[in-house]
C-alpha cells in the first residue's frame, strides 16, 4: 500500500468518526431542524457527506456519476442509525476504489466535475476535507442549541 | 524543500483564501452578530483562525505557548475589529508567520513530537496539516452562517 493512500484512509476514517460524534451530540428531535428557516438540516449535512464517499469511489473508478441520483438514494436512509451504516458502507467503497489506484497514477489528473482538474493524490483527501468542513457546521448547530462544549 | 511541507504550505494558503472569501460574503453589519448567546459571531470565528495560525507558527519555532484551552487566547477580542480591514491585515500577517515557520522547518524534525496547549501530542508531520483542516472546519461554519442570513453556500470560493 502506498503511503499517500494510507494517509488518506486514516484521515478519512478520523473525519467520519468526528462526523458521527457531531451528529450524536445533536438531539434526535433537532436532526431535522432548519435553523433560520433556510439552512440545511443536520441530517441533510450528514447525508451529503455520506454521498461524497460513493461519489469519490465512482470518480476514481472512472464511472459516470449522477450526484442527484446518489443523493436521492441516501435520502431513503432517514434514520440516523441506518444512515451511519450507509456511511460505513460507502466509505468502504471509497477505500476499495483507493486500493485500485497504483502509486504511479497519483500524479494523473482527475476532473471532480466543476471544471478544475486535480492530481489523484490530492483528490484522495478531498472527501476528508469536505467532511471536516461539514463537521464545523454540525458543531455550530450544537452551539445554536446551547451546547458550547467541544466534543472530540 | 521537503515536498510535504510545500504541499502543506500551498494547501494552508488555499484554505485561508477560502476562509477570507467566506467572511467577505457575510454582510458587514452582521460581522459581530450571534444568532444565540452560545454561537460564535463571524468575526470571532475568523479571528480564532488567525489565532490558530499564530499559535502554530510559535509551536513550530519551538516557542513557549503556555497552557491554553483554545487559540482564541492569542487574540484581542472580536470587538477590537469593528471592520474587516484590520482583521484582514492581521490574517495576512499571521499567515506569513506560519509560512515562514514552515520555510524554516528542518526536515529532520518531521518525526519529532509537539505538544499542543491543551495537552494533545502529535508528530510535526501530523501537526503541520492541522492549519488547513482548522481553516476548512471554520470555513464551513462561516458559510453556514451565510445560509442563516439567507444566502447560499456556493459563494464561498
Amino acid at each position: 500500500m502506498n503511503p499517500t493512500t494510507e494517509a488518506a484512509k486514516a484521515i478519512t476514517k478520523e473525519q467520519t468518526r468526528q462526523l458521527n460524534l457531531a451528529m450524536e451530540f445533536i438531539p434526535e428531535e433537532k436532526r431535522r431542524w432548519k435553523a433560520g428557516g433556510c439552512a440545511k438540516t443536520p441530517m441533510d449535512i450528514y447525508l451529503e457527506c455520506v454521498v461524497t464517499y460513493l461519489w469519490a469511489a465512482k470518480l476514481l473508478r472512472g464511472e459516470s456519476v449522477d450526484w442527484a441520483q446518489l443523493a436521492r438514494k441516501a435520502q431513503e436512509f432517514s434514520d440516523f442509525e441506518k444512515a451511519k451504516a450507509l456511511a460505513e458502507q460507502w466509505q468502504q467503497e471509497f477505500f476499495s476504489a483507493m486500493d485500485e489506484v497504483s502509486q504511479s497514477r497519483l500524479e494523473d489528473k482527475i476532473d471532480p466535475g466543476w471544471g478544475e482538474k486535480m492530481p489523484l493524490g490530492q483528490f484522495l483527501f478531498l472527501p476528508s476535507y469536505h467532511v471536516c468542513y461539514h463537521c464545523g457546521q454540525l458543531n455550530y448547530v450544537q452551539t445554536l442549541l446551547g451546547d458550547g462544549e467541544m466534543h472530540f | 524543500m521537503n515536498p510535504t511541507v510545500e504541499a502543506v504550505k500551498e494547501l494552508s494558503k488555499e484554505r485561508m483564501r477560502q476562509l477570507v472569501m467566506a467572511l467577505e460574503f457575510v454582510p458587514r453589519e452582521r460581522l459581530q452578530w450571534r444568532m444565540t448567546e452560545c454561537g460564535k459571531s463571524p468575526m470571532e470565528i475568523y479571528l480564532e483562525c488567525g489565532g490558530n495560525l499564530l499559535m502554530n507558527a510559535k509551536i513550530l519555532r519551538g516557542e513557549a505557548v503556555g497552557s491554553r484551552k483554545t487559540p482564541e487566547a492569542f487574540l484581542p477580542e472580536a470587538k477590537s475589529f469593528p471592520d474587516l480591514q484590520g482583521a484582514r491585515a492581521m490574517m495576512q500577517e499571521y499567515l506569513q508567520e506560519f509560512v515562514s515557520a514552515l520555510d524554516n522547518l528542518d526536515e529532520s524534525r518531521m518525526g519529532e513530537k509537539v505538544e499542543l496547549p491543551w495537552g494533545q501530542t502529535m508528530t510535526v508531520r501530523e501537526f503541520i496539516g492541522r492549519t488547513a483542516s482548522h481553516a476548512c472546519y471554520y470555513c464551513g461554519q462561516l458559510t453556514y452562517l451565510q445560509s442563516l442570513l439567507g444566502g447560499g453556500e456556493a459563494r464561498r470560493v
